[in-house]
């Protein structure tokens, strides 16, 4: 089962110059993996003080909660653009493509 | 297919760069098989709009203009973007000389997919490679999810984003100031709204490169650039921002796209559109200094993949299917010598070291690392000037103009450490002798 994290509904009409991240994924179409093409070591988040995965990413993939100080990702909303594979200073983010042509795919590109 | 067939070029990625390779040497007889991750061409891939048509002519001189290009290129607006003000240049083309196209990624990748197909290539899609397979320091093949597929030679056209040639320790792991982040909407205007706000007629088209305006007062400004380009419905707006200004300015990629959206300039533009398609990818930044080995025992590296991009000029397309018929050329010699070892590929390198995609990518080689070297002058300190100027220039204050430049004139040496303007002086001279020379 594939769970996106955006509600659909929202996107009867959107006034273009105010759009959010939900809106914006509403747009694309994903074919749903069942696995993950992201993990964490969470070890090395623990020395990570800004966080910077829960800012780079253009799609809000990876959350930080605050509770258990874990990373979560969100791996249905990756757009597969490669800035976290680059940008983690901790390299702790192992990201490999989805499997087959599972994940986000362009009409327009 | 048969079940079992001779594979004589295995090529990983079907963007221009892959194509164009398995074109010309399909040409020449050799059975070329091209692995391409998604279920259609062009659908897992992004970019701004515009394809230079020399290079698609280059690949297929009788047929490139049967491709479905939305619009041709007119009008090139260059923008300097403040708070609120703002202050461009527009080039206008009027000689009827078509020389780039708009057009979106999926037209694009599946035109040049089709016409390859009529020249024999063989496209396995739906395929996911997911290492080259390795044999005494040779490429012997390629790895997918299901099975081992082999060939002489392997040419890695697998974009920027380049997991194989990372893994197989071909290719340095890029440090994120040597890459750039593409965030991008597509919005639907309509083609009406389309030609009167651009002042367009037939099927011309526009682009637009926005310079500033990405941060507000007191951030760092971010390494970033803005871009659009009229399609026939739809406009494509984005910004590409480098990895490193996200790394340490804590700003998320949409949001220097929402700011570009909400400038004063850009804002009249979109307004009243749809937002059609979200999309982000990553461009190569490094150029010609990080360059990964472009060829080895048994393999050859193309396109993106190679760092193959003019980010000056936001050129990459014709890169892309330049490197890959040269390297479909020296593929087709190595057969005739058959011989598919370094020194009989080192040919590409030659070879791809005379034409433009090289030349190029030499001449601007130290124009990146300066200007993000002196990114506070270029995106927030010259930007303001250039506004003072013409606030200066086109305000009546009743006080005589002459005083006014001078003030204006000595505010250079005031307004920052005398250092700065020096710097920013030696930089700028020095990439433009370099370029020049
Ligand atoms: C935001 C943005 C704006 C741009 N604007 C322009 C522009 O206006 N004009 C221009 O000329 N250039 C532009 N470029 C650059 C241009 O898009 C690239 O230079 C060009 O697409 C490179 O072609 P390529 O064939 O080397 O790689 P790509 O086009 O990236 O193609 C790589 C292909 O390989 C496939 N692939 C990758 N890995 C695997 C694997 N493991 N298994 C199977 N398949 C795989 C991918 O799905 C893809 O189809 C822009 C780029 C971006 C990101
Ligand atoms: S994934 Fe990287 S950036 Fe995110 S918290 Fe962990 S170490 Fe920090
Ligand atoms: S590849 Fe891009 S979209 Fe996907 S998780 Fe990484 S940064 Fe986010």
């Amino acid at each position: 089962m594939c769970n996106r994290s955006y509600n659909i509904s929202i996107m009867s009409e959107n006034d273009i110059l105010n759009v959010n991240t939900d809106e914006r994924l509403a747009t694309l179409r994903f074919i749903c993996n069942n696995k993950s093409h992201i993990s964490i070591d969470v070890e090395k988040c623990k020395n990570c003080k800004n966080k910077e995965c829960t800012f780079f990413c253009p799609a809000d993939v990876y959350t930080h909660n605050e509770k258990t100080n874990l990373i979560n990702a969100d791996y249905e909303n990756c757009l597969e653009c490669g800035t976290c594979r680059l940008s983690c200073p901790y390299n702790a983010i192992n990201w490999e493509y989805p499997n087959d042509s599972a994940g986000v795919t362009y009409k327009f590109g | 297919m048969e079940k079992n067939p001779k594979i004589d070029v295995i090529i990983v990625g079907a963007g221009p760069s892959g194509i164009a390779c398995a074109t010309v040497a399909a040409r020449h007889g050799l059975k070329v098989l091209v692995i391409e991750k998604a279920s259609k061409f062009g659908t897992k891939n992004v970019y701004g709009g515009a394809v230079y048509l020399e290079s698609i002519k280059e690949l297929f001189p009788k047929t490139y203009m049967n491709c479905p290009y939305e619009t041709f290129l007119q009008k090139h607006n260059y923008v300097i973007l403040n708070d609120k003000n703002s202050i461009s240049i527009t080039y206008e083309n009027n000689e009827n000389e078509k020389t780039s196209a708009i057009i979106t990624r999926f037209a694009f990748d599946t035109f040049l997919a089709n016409q390859a197909r009529e020249e024999g290539v063989y496209f396995a899609t739906e395929t996911l490679v997911t290492s080259l397979i390795k044999k005494d320091n040779k490429i012997i093949g390629v790895k997918t999810e299901t099975e081992e597929i082999y060939a002489p030679v392997t040419v890695i056209a697998e974009g920027f984003n380049s997991i194989l040639l990372n893994k197989a320790n071909l290719k340095k792991i890029p440090a994120p100031k040597s890459a750039i982040l593409g965030v991008k909407e597509t919005i639907r205007l309509g083609s009406d709204v389309i030609k009167e706000r651009f002042q367009l007629k037939d099927n011309n088209g526009s682009m637009y490169e926005f310079f500033g305006g990405l941060h507000k007062e007191g951030e760092e400004p971010p390494f970033a650039m803005g871009f659009l380009y009229t399609f026939k419905n739809t406009v494509s707006l984005g910004v590409g921002v480098s990895m490193e200004s996200l790394q340490k300015n804590k700003i998320r990629p949409y949001e220097y796209l929402n700011r570009l959206k909400n400038n004063e300039f850009v804002k009249k533009l979109i307004e009243g559109g749809e937002l059609v398609e979200y999309s982000a990818h990553s461009i190569p930044e490094g150029g010609y200094n990080e360059m990964p080995e472009l060829y080895g025992d048994g393999y050859l590296i193309v396109g993106d993949a190679a760092n193959l991009v003019d980010s000056v000029h936001f050129e990459g397309t014709n890169l892309a299917i330049k490197s890959g018929i040269v390297a479909g050329e020296t593929i087709v010699n190595a057969y005739k010598k058959k011989n598919f070892k370094k020194e009989s590929l080192k040919n590409y390198k030659k070879k791809l070291y005379k034409t433009f995609v090289i030349k190029d990518l030499k001449t601007y080689r130290n124009v990146i690392p300066t200007l993000l070297k002196r990114k506070n002058s270029i995106f927030s300190y010259y930007p303001k000037k250039i506004d003072e100027f013409f606030k200066l220039w086109t305000t009546a204050d009743n006080k005589g103009k002459k005083q006014g430049y001078r003030k204006f004139l000595l505010s250079f040496f005031k307004d920052r450490n005398l250092k700065e303007l020096i710097s920013d002086v030696i930089s700028f001279v020095k990439c433009a002798i370099e370029a020049i020379i």
